[in-house]
């Protein structure tokens, strides 16, 4: 791990002929706090001989050139588009790295719809090959088909959404309908690690800005770690409870997602925001930081809270959505106040 | 149809939580000749009469609450010797192996070819 306070140029020019390809992407962390990334490119020199990015960091073998460049963030509140965009690339990268954890769960959410699709297409051959066939059936079976096809498109549109590049999309989100979509998708993972949600909803609940995709990140990296927290539990204690309601005080929602695992040791509830702090034997330890910066780019607060029984509940804020999006340095000071509430935990 | 002769009309227990492949496996088995009853959860199987006249289960494995591997003990709990093969969205060896040692018959990953499925149940009531 290492700092690097070099500006990057994020559009030097490439020659049509050599386009340039990413190879290698690392987050990088200084003093604990997620700091830039080091993007590692191969280019091709031009006919003319000149490389394709004057000044730039490189190594040269034969016609090709290998770009070292690495690009600073700066604080939650620099808004400038290279920051905003390099921070998006990092949460992006999170979200590629978490959904191959999910592989196996979305492998399910698409077996479901086609063995549906399959075996009511394969009774409709059977049905169609009678003497006398029903043909009502058979259009039922074939409007079953039309749907379950539409909800595998659904669970593609959703994966391709996660990998996407690209700017960030605010729009106007319901919580409850978010919670929804992620519950859907974490189902598979939630049966399998044997863990049940109870959830607490809250009607007529402000909506929220943010971006859909980025958001539903951070819920699932939350309900996941809620369920590996769980892992060693007895099966009466593999249980998350969410709620939804209205953020106490200031206008908004607060969403909360209590695990009954073993906990977090009270000095160490701010520290598993940090980049690379993991307790887990895989995974690099980026998701809860990554989750914090997301959070802190939608002017939103998390932060986690001991249980007084067991376990512990993340806790999720956002500001209600009225007219213009609520500007992110206003409430950095909020987020830098994240209060660290614990109780005793029993030994 | 092309059961064998002697299982046509055998009563098929399909016990999957996804409603949409229960409707699927009831049509496909009844195309093929069999009655069918269905079942969205592990324990609604149990507590029915359905387990008692079925000659034979199809039994997902992935299910929230009560797992198919809970359906597999709590027959055998009752003593009740009906085959079960055991079809799942999620593969991995631990489950098969899971599924083979609680005595399923037969393990097949969705999505299902009705001709895998159909010689599976064939096998499965000709040896019980």
């Amino acid at each position: 791990m290492f700092d690097s306070s070099t500006p990057t140029r994020p559009d030097f020019r490439r020659d049509a002929a050599s386009a340039g390809r990413t190879m290698l992407r690392l987050a990088l962390a200084a003093s604990a706090v997620l700091a830039g990334t080091l993007t590692v490119r191969r280019l091709r020199r031009r006919q003319s001989g000149a490389t394709d990015a004057p000044g730039a960091n490189g190594s040269a073998v034969g016609d090709e050139l290998l770009h070292f460049s690495a690009s600073q963030l700066r604080d939650a509140d620099d808004t400038t588009p290279q920051s905003t965009q390099w921070s998006n690339e990092v949460a992006r990268l999170s979200r590629v790295a978490m959904m191959g954890e999910l592989s196996g769960s979305l492998a399910h959410e698409l077996n479901q719809p086609l063995t549906s699709i399959l075996s009511n297409a394969q009774a409709a051959q059977r049905f169609l090959a009678r003497t006398q066939p029903d043909l009502r059936e058979v259009g039922d079976i074939l409007n079953d088909i039309v749907l379950q096809g539409k909800r595998a498109g659904e669970v593609i549109q959703r994966v391709r959404a996660i990998f996407k590049q690209g700017d960030v999309q605010r729009e106007i989100l319901d919580m409850n309908d978010l919670l929804q979509d992620v519950l859907s998708l974490a189902r598979p993972d939630l049966i399998n690690q044997d863990v049940s949600v109870e959830v607490r909803r809250t009607r007529g609940l402000p909506p929220v800005w943010g971006d859909r995709v980025q958001l539903q990140q951070v819920l699932l990296n939350l309900i996941k770690n809620g369920c590996d927290a769980m892992d060693e539990a007895g099966r009466r204690y593999r249980r998350l409870s969410i709620s939804i309601a209205p953020a106490a005080g200031a206008a908004g929602v607060r969403l909360s997602i209590k695990d009954r695992g073993c906990g977090v040791a009270h000095d160490r509830l701010t520290q598993v925001f940090e980049p690379f702090y993991t307790t887990k034997s895989s995974g690099m330890g980026l998701g809860l930081a990554v989750c914090r910066t997301i959070v802190q780019q939608h002017a939103g607060r998390l932060w986690l809270e001991n249980n007084a029984d067991r376990g512990v509940t993340a806790h999720l804020e956002l500001y209600a959505a009225r007219g213009e999006e609520p500007a992110t340095a206003h409430h950095k000071a909020a987020l830098d106040q994240s209060p660290i509430v614990s109780h005793p935990r029993r030994g | 149809m092309d059961t064998q002769s002697n299982q046509a009309g055998s009563l098929i227990a399909v016990v999957d939580d996804e409603e949409s492949v229960c409707r699927a496996l009831e049509r496909l088995l009844r195309s093929a000749g069999f009655d069918v009853e269905t079942f969205t959860s592990g324990a609604a199987f149990l507590t029915s009469g359905g387990r008692w006249r079925a000659a034979c289960v199809v039994l997902d494995l992935h299910m929230p609450g009560f797992t198919g591997w809970d359906v597999q003990l709590g027959l055998a709990e009752a003593s009740q010797d009906v085959p079960v093969v055991v079809i799942t969205g999620r593969d991995s060896d631990e489950a098969r192996e899971r599924a083979i040692a609680n005595g399923a018959v037969a393990y097949l990953r969705k999505p299902i070819d009705d001709k895998t499925l159909l010689e599976t149940l064939a096998t499965a009531m000709a040896r019980s």
